[in-house]
């Protein structure tokens, strides 16, 4: 394995970078359609998340993988500065940084774990799977971050970083005896664990479930992100109101119209046609990523490419599903679409690593 | 490929298929619903009325238009969103001078529209701009608005609270007058803040049309407050002042006072009276007419006592002999008995409709009577003595100009109006009337004479000496009706309506005004009353209308005169009388 120039990259997998491009694009166009310093700032962040990208994919995925534990670590280390010196914002400490670069750790948490996981479990030296220490030790990978960012409070990022261990340890298998006796734990524990859970949810996260159980019990309070977020899709139409006639987010009815419901504003301006189109590129994302998945004989480029592709998936379909009102409002952003530069960076630096797997293992 | 990975990929597949499905349903099968819940909560519709059309006089000055008034409205739906009714009700209350409860009654309305009060004070604006509150806005709205004061109430009418014409030229016209319906369309954020744009343009075009009186609005104002005066001056219950130009029908004035009489009906058109000795006008030029009498003619004066079938018929001034001038000079009822005797019923009847009387005579306003005239079928033998002197008919002011408006301008009953002209917002006349006679009633050499004789009445020794104008010759006829007593079934002299009806000048007439009194109480004489009116109203159109003296005219020459008359008051009507 060596390094490629990046120009082989442009030549070799051009609609992939265009796809992701267009994406990026039709995400910084919602957010001038709301305000142009959004769109500003999250151009920024794409021209970085691009750096990152070419970065990405010129170091073969086995080096980066070696380094992902010190990453995890110094994440790690980073979400526990956060619980005391972060950034607060909206009732929540998220945020690290100086200045106007402000980074959100729990976003990056994420990948690491992923990546983490792959470099300690994703050596297929048994045949029937993940032992239920190993299954024990890779939930404690999770946990520690995860109950760190459900306490900032984040509970959709800290959901996402259980999706990133959920995927993995489907992918690779756990023992049948393990699996059953997690099982059956679950199962005795559920009850309990709900009400631990519940009793530490914030009141705006149980007034979500709720509202998610009857939803239009009262369309202007605890149901009103999901009615108004489908008023928005359905008000767009077949070819959508244009980037000036998106009156849900004109008029401010869509909260978070630029960040968890970008989804929603862009199918205000562009229709079923937009949205089809979106839809289509993503799913033009996840093609890509499991086929590379499949090509790669090696395993840990093989759970590198479908556990990167597989949570970009889950987020697209979760925020869409959000969005459209499938399930309930549970703050994972649409990746690439939304604003916020962390998790930007993040989706594309997943990418950049499905990329990776496609080229290092070819060549 | 693995069997969990299959799964994942399927799953994924499934996750597209669910949101590309749910896509589908809610941006095409239900998109309507959709749009219009977003449609229903940033718009509000507000109904709006374009501003409602002004009404000028004969000058083009208005008699009235509008002027802005600020007014609270609010959304009370986005109010409780936000606020308590009862804490701001306590608060705006004693600022408004609306009680607590009505004002938290109307922010508890399920709707988002409600007028709170129209017509805020300065510092009431000024507060609710201070403290803007959420779901209460101020609104800029129209109201009438009188220039030349309220003169020109009789004709004009007036408003309701929704700006509407309930009485007057407001109503009759209100078609025209009143703002087209048009809507705004009010864009609201979800934080309650609405954007108000005020169309100017829009609102044009919704504009009222503008409508073009024959009143002189200087007459007018002179004529009600003379009216004003008299009516008060004599403790009368209410009078009537008429202008009425008698080549065109075109009413100059119509000034009303009803001080004790029904409210909202306007006593010019709608108040039915026996007009007495003024009707003596239309047995004259009927038997003229028809050639029935001549001016030479004498009749007995049965020494002020004459026998008719039930009763007897006494004059004030006994005499022995009268010709057709001094029956009308001193209004003699023996005398145009005789007159009305060598008319008949039937010919008699016939006059009497063809100048108009029993019918509405088709003013445009609202409201007005046709009088009552009996037939000759159902007359009894003293009938035709009563109606000969203006008893046994019921007439209005209205009729009584248009039909002595016949007598003086050469034999046409003209038909009366107001309105002469109409434009829409773009000032393009949509209306326009001329002149138009109704039919010829006396020949030319009937209203000639009678003139003449009319003369008479408004010289030393006859009954009008008190509506004599230095200068100018006058033709006139005094009116004194006594007024039927129900509750005794009699005619009482207490009560009476005294008129006076004019024409100056005598020789080349450009108007016709009549003066109506309605029971004066500390003086009950028409001579005294009604003539008075008639000549101050007369003096102050004769200056207005730069008409010339005798004294002039016998100066410079008469036609050169006619000439200057007909360019100051009938110069859109002078050709229309053949």
């Amino acid at each position: 394995m060596k390094s490629v120039p990046i120009s082989y990259v442009f030549r070799s997998y051009p609609f992939y970078l265009l796809d992701i491009l267009a994406i990026v694009l039709s995400g910084i166009l919602v957010q001038w359609s709301i305000d142009w310093h959004l769109a500003a700032r999250q151009g920024v962040w794409a021209a970085a998340g691009f750096g990152m990208l070419v970065i990405l994919v010129g170091i073969p995925y086995k080096q980066i993988l070696k380094v992902s534990f010190p990453i995890y670590g110094v994440l790690l280390v980073l979400l526990i500065l956060v619980k005391f010196a972060g950034h607060q914002s909206h009732g929540a400490r998220r945020w690290i940084g100086y200045g106007p670069v402000m980074i959100q750790p729990s976003e990056f948490m994420k990948l690491a774990l992923m990546m983490a996981l792959i470099w300690f479990f994703g050596k297929m030296d048994d045949k029937d799977g993940l032992s239920f220490e190993k299954v024990l030790a890779a939930s404690g990978m999770a946990l520690l971050p995860g109950i760190l960012i459900a306490k900032q409070p984040d509970l959709g990022t800290a959901i996402g970083l259980f999706f990133s261990l959920g995927v993995f340890l489907f992918l690779r298998g756990v023992r049948s005896r393990t699996f059953f006796t997690a099982l059956w734990a679950s199962v005795i524990l559920l009850p309990i664990g709900w009400q631990i859970l519940w009793n530490h949810l914030h009141a705006f996260q149980k007034d979500r479930i709720r509202t998610f159980l009857n939803p239009e019990s009262d369309p202007t309070g605890l149901g009103y992100h999901t009615m108004q977020s489908m008023v928005a899709v359905g008000s767009g139409g077949w070819f959508g109101q244009g980037l000036k006639g998106a009156t849900q987010v004109k008029f401010r009815y869509l909260p978070g119209a630029h960040t968890d419901f970008a989804f929603a504003v862009f199918s205000e301006e562009w229709g079923l046609i937009g949205a089809i189109f979106l839809l289509l590129a993503n799913g033009y994302i996840l093609w890509f990523g499991y086929r590379t998945a499949v090509l790669c004989r090696e395993s840990r480029g093989f759970f590198l490419a479908a556990g990167m592709t597989s949570l970009f998936g889950i987020s697209f379909l979760v925020n869409a599903s959000m969005v459209v009102g499938i399930l309930p409002v549970v703050g994972i952003p649409m990746p690439l679409l939304s604003y916020g530069g962390s998790a930007l960076l993040v989706s594309m630096m997943g990418l950049a690593l499905v990329l990776n797997v496609r080229i290092h293992e070819e060549t | 490929m693995k069997l969990r990975t299959k799964i994942v990929v399927l799953t994924v597949m499934l996750g597209f298929l669910g949101v590309s499905l749910r896509l589908m349903d809610i941006q095409f099968l239900d998109r309507s619903r959709y749009q219009t819940a977003s449609l229903r909560e940033h718009q509000r519709f507000l109904q709006i009325h374009g501003e409602r059309g002004a009404i000028l006089d004969r000058q083009n000055n208005l008699l009235v238009s509008n002027h802005e008034i600020t007014s609270l409205v609010a959304d009370p739906i986005l109010f409780r969103s936000r606020l308590s009714p009862r804490n701001v009700a306590a608060r705006l209350s004693p600022l408004l001078g609306i009680s607590r409860f009505r004002l938290e009654h109307l922010l508890e309305k399920r709707s988002h529209f409600v007028w709170i009060r129209h017509g805020l004070t300065l510092r009431q604006t000024g507060w609710i701009r201070a403290h803007s509150i959420p779901g209460l806005f101020l609104m800029e709205e129209e109201k009438r608005f009188y220039p030349g004061g309220n003169s020109s109430h009789s004709v004009l009418g007036s408003t309701g609270t929704d700006n509407s014409g309930v009485s007057g030229l407001e109503k009759r016209y209100d078609a025209f007058l009143s703002g087209r319906r048009g809507g705004r369309i009010l864009e609201v954020s979800a934080r309650g803040r609405s954007y108000f744009s005020r169309d100017q343009v829009s609102l044009n075009g919704l504009r009222g049309d503008t409508v073009y009186t024959t009143i002189d609005g200087r007459i007018q104002r002179y004529a009600q407050n003379t009216l004003d005066e008299q009516v008060k001056a004599f403790d009368a219950e209410g009078g009537v002042v008429l202008v009425m130009d008698p080549r065109s029908g075109a009413i100059l004035a119509m000034a009303t006072n009803n001080r004790s009489m029904g409210k909202g009906v306007n006593p010019a058109t709608s108040m039915v009276y026996e007009p007495g000795s003024v009707f003596k006008l239309v047995t004259a030029s009927a038997a003229l007419n028809e050639h029935r009498v001549t001016p030479e003619d004498r009749f007995d004066g049965h020494d002020g006592v004459f026998r008719i079938p039930g009763g007897t018929l006494h004059d004030d001034e006994p005499s022995q002999s009268l010709t057709l001038a001094q029956i009308l000079a001193k209004s003699s009822n023996i005398g145009i008995s005789q007159v009305a005797l060598r008319l008949g019923p039937s010919l008699f009847y016939k006059y009497i409709q063809s100048f108009g009387f029993g019918q509405k005579t088709g003013l445009d306003f609202p409201g007005e009577s046709a009088g009552i005239v009996h037939p000759p079928s159902i007359w009894s033998h003293r009938s035709i003595y009563s109606l000969a002197m203006g008893q046994e008919v019921g007439v209005t002011p209205i009729q009584i100009v248009t039909a002595v408006s016949a007598i003086a301008n050469g034999g046409h009953l003209m038909q009366p109006y107001l309105v002469r002209k109409i434009t829409d917002g773009n000032g393009r006349a949509i209306f326009r009337r001329e002149p138009q006679s109704q039919r010829r009633v006396i020949a030319p050499g009937t209203s000639r004479t009678l003139l003449d004789l009319m003369r008479n009445v408004v010289a030393p020794g006859g009954t009008g000496v008190n509506a004599i104008i230095d200068g100018y010759d006058v033709a006139g006829k005094t009116g004194t009706a006594q007024v039927y007593d129900p509750s005794k079934h009699a005619y009482t002299r207490k009560q009476t309506i005294d008129s006076f009806v004019g024409v100056i000048p005598a020789d080349h007439p450009s108007l016709v005004i009549l003066a109506v009194v309605v029971k004066p109480r500390k003086l009950s004489w028409g001579g005294t009353v009604a003539a008075p009116l008639f000549r101050k109203v007369a003096e102050m159109a004769l200056v207005r209308f730069r008409i010339p003296s005798e004294k002039t005219l016998a100066r410079s020459g008469r036609a050169d005169s006619d000439r200057v008359v007909d360019r100051r008051v009938g110069s859109d009507v002078s050709e229309n009388i053949k």
